[in-house]
This record gives structure tokens, sequence and C-alpha cells, in this order.
């Protein structure tokens, strides 16, 4: 499993993060939720080390990485084992989306037999020899999904990537994520959109102002025990 | 005599003046884009050793006019250090000391422009080290620079004629001189702007081909 225990990120003197308890298990997937703003995004990047929390322990399937002091303990981080498509997408602007999806899996020397499939089911196989800035956002989204989904990771960490997709698209995508679960992947959703959230998720966590207000099984979400959260849901369901 | 007839009658002195201008820029060129990569990749590495190195000697370039340099090598340096270093070294040393650093101020910018987060995503899909430089950071950095550094070697070019100034036969200087027999100045001096439109010409049209070849427009839109 991939967990950070009592994560602090402290930035310029700002307490972005305090003591975040996560943890994400294979064939399941967790949504993180909470308003914008309330650290979900550095949740995401403290638990793939791509930025050193401040104090805390990550643990990927048994391996430490500690950060005394903010420095990191570790060489080497097991990516694309842990992989993450960002909020931003950041696919290669001077690749096509094609060469954006499989140079990963080139350096891999792994072509995953998914991959027509994928491709279809994503709909973009019209747009892999267009270049990202020639697509639409949510054609962008759904190529940036596909080149980290290809890399067959273990643990799979989503932020707000439904976010620019229509609905038909969206489902679309839910159900990759379901197979995806279903094959032993361990998935972390960030999302605004809490039905998706409900619809596809085993758990939650809800994240407000750096500071984990409540977690558990996602039928909690139905009566949450704090005023704070079903405030949330009022404005977000 | 018309211009054809001078070229003709003093065209040995103006081909070793083309020679000479020639190979000034060439050295210049050669040694300000390799060393000033190197010097720009190691700034925007070291930015307190290499990289304040580099903010200094930018500066002092942007702030003395090349001829200044030029002649204080040239004079006072040479007579202070009782030294007699040829023209044409002392015009090679100071314009690639100002392209080295002027390169080197434009690899460092582009290598510092690059977001980071292209270099995050190649990250977390488990690209190794090498193939994050060669793959992505090389190519995007070159788009950036291909311009810039394209426009700062033609400006080597055209300061290439302020050697002439500490005796370098360069072609502004045969042009002087062959103009001081014949007092030609309007055919001359015109000739010498089309032997500068025609060295700059094809640079332009290879700095615009790279440009539409490598540097494609990525910006979102």
């Amino acid at each position: 499993m991939l967990k950070g225990t009592n994560i602090q990120k402290i930035i310029n003197g700002a307490q972005i993060l305090k003591d975040i308890n996560l943890t994400i298990q294979p064939s399941k997937i967790s949504c993180l939720i909470g308003p914008s703003g309330g650290g979900k995004s550095t949740v995401l990047s403290c638990l793939s080390l791509l930025t050193n929390p401040t104090e805390g322990l990550v643990s990927v399937d048994g391996q430490d990485f500690t950060f005394p002091n903010g420095k990191s303990s570790y060489k080497s981080f097991p990516y694309p084992n842990v992989t993450v498509v960002f909020q931003g997408l950041f696919l290669f602007p001077h690749l096509t989306n094609e060469a954006n999806i499989l140079l990963p899996l080139k350096e891999r020397n792994k072509i995953s037999s998914n991959y027509d499939t994928l491709i279809d089911q994503l709909k973009i196989r019209e747009v892999l020899k267009k270049f990202p800035n020639e697509c639409s956002g949510g054609e962008k989204q759904r190529v940036a999904l596909a080149r980290q989904i290809l890399l067959e990771p273990k643990y799979l960490l989503l932020d707000e990537v439904t976010s620019a997709l229509d609905l038909e698209t969206v489902n679309t995508v839910a159900n990759i994520l379901i197979d995806l679960k279903n094959n032993g992947t361990g998935i972390l959703l960030v999302t605004h959109m809490i039905n998706l959230a409900k619809t596809i998720s085993d758990d939650f966590y809800f994240l407000d102002k750096g500071v984990m207000i409540e977690s558990g099984d996602i039928a909690q979400l139905k009566t949450p025990e704090t005023e704070r959260l079903s405030k949330f849901l009022q404005i977000y369901n | 005599m018309n211009i054809f007839q001078i070229f003709s009658t003093y065209k040995e002195g103006f081909l070793q003046g083309l020679g000479v201008t020639l190979k000034l820029c060439i050295l210049v060129w050669i040694i300000g884009i390799i060393l000033g990569t190197a010097f720009g990749v190691l700034s925007a590495k070291y930015s307190k050793s290499f990289g304040l190195i580099t903010k200094i000697a930018s500066t002092f370039i942007s702030g003395v006019p090349v001829i200044v340099l030029l002649y204080w090598l040239y004079y006072p340096l040479q007579q202070e250090l009782q030294i007699d270093i040829p023209a044409f070294n002392i015009a090679v040393f100071a314009f690639s000391f100002i392209n080295v650093f002027m390169v080197a101020d434009l690899v460092k910018n582009a290598i510092k422009d690059l977001p980071n987060q292209y270099l995050l995503a190649a990250k977390v899909s488990g690209l190794s080290e090498r193939t994050i430089l060669t793959k992505i950071q090389i190519p995007l950095i070159f788009k950036q620079l291909l311009g810039p550094v394209l426009l700062v070697q033609i400006s080597v070019l055209h300061n290439s004629i302020f050697a002439s100034l500490i005796n370098v036969d360069e072609i502004f200087r045969q042009i002087q001189r062959i103009n001081a027999m014949v007092y030609k100045p309007i055919e001359l001096y015109s000739a010498l702007a089309m032997f500068f439109i025609i060295i700059s010409v094809p640079l332009t049209i290879i700095a615009y081909y790279l440009k539409r070849k490598y540097a494609k427009d990525y910006s979102e839109r």
C-alpha cells in the first residue's frame, strides 16, 4: 500500500498540511475531496514525493521514505509504479500526443497490450498525430490519462482529471478506473465531482485548510459526522 | 571608374578583407556558441559561482561599448603588460568574450524558464535522467534559444567592422583604404552594405527555416 503518515508541509512559515494520514490500498479507489485551496494537490505531491513533506513518513509497499527537516532520506522513488496525472496535465508540448504516450512506454520497452483498447475507449485516436496545443482541454485530459494508465502503475494519483470532460466521457473514465481497480491498481482521485466520487470510490478523505477533517467508508458521505463536511456536500452535491 | 572596375582593380585587397571578416566571424561564432552554451548550462546549475560570473560579465558587456573594450585590450593593456598580441587575435578575443557571455545569458535564462512541471511529468512517467535531458529539456530549450542566438550571431557580424579601428584588415578597413585611393564613397559603402546584406540575409533565412522546422508554436490556444 501507499501510505502517508503524519505528513506536514510548511512553506515560508505557513502550515499547508497538518498531520495528514492517508492510505491508498491496492484494488481500491480512494477519493480526496475538499474546497479549493485546502491542500489536496499538495497532499498528492507529497505522497508522490514530487514535493518533500516537511515532516512525516511516506511508505510504498513497506519501503519507507522519511523527511527529517524536509530533507529527503532516499535516493530513488519507485516511479512509475507510483504515478500522477496532474491537474495541469503537462503533456510535453513539442511532442505529438502519440509521442507523449509512447515515450515513457518505449523507455521501459513495454508497449501495453491494452494500448489500442484504451486509445479507443478514451476516443483519442483522431488526435494522436496532433500536438497538445491543437487539442481541447478534454482531449488533453484523456491523452494525459492514457499516458499514465498505459504505464500500468501500482498506484495512480489523479488530480481533477475529469474537470474538462463531458458526462459521457466521465462515465467512460469511471469505467476505466473501475477496471484498473479490479486489476489491482490503487487509485487516489482528487475531485470536486462528488457524484463521481460516490459512484466509484471505496473510501473518502475530506481535507480543509490543510487538515483532514473526516475520512471513512464512502457510504459515510450520506451521513457526515462533521458539520464542515455536511456544508461542503450541500454545496457540491 | 565604375564599381566593377574598382573591384576588379583592387580585388586582392577586397578579397583579403572579405576573408578576414569571415574568418573573424566564424571563429567568434564557434567559440561563442560552444563556450557560451557550456557556460550557460553551468550558470543555470551553479548559480552562485558560474551564474554570478555570467551575470557580472553580462552587465559589463551591456555597459561597455565594444569599441572601448577593443581599444582597452589593444592599446593600454598590451602596453602595461609589455606584450604584443596581433590585432586579429585581440578582436577574436574581445568579440568571443562578448558572444560567449551573451549566449551564456540566453542559455541560462532558457534553462531557468523551462517549466518545472514538464520535468515532474517526465519523472512520474519513469523517464531516465538521460531521456529527460535529450528528449524533453534540450528540444524545448533549443526551440526557445534558436531565434535569439542567431540574432546575436548576426550582431557579431555587424560589430566586426569595429575591428578595423584596431587595425584589423577586415572588409570595412579595406573599403576605407580603397576609397582613400579612388574616392568613390557612395559606390564603395553601398557595396559594403550589400556585402553585409548578402551575408546577413542567408543567416536570417537559415534562422527562419530552423525556426519553422524546430520551433513550432506550442503555446496553448
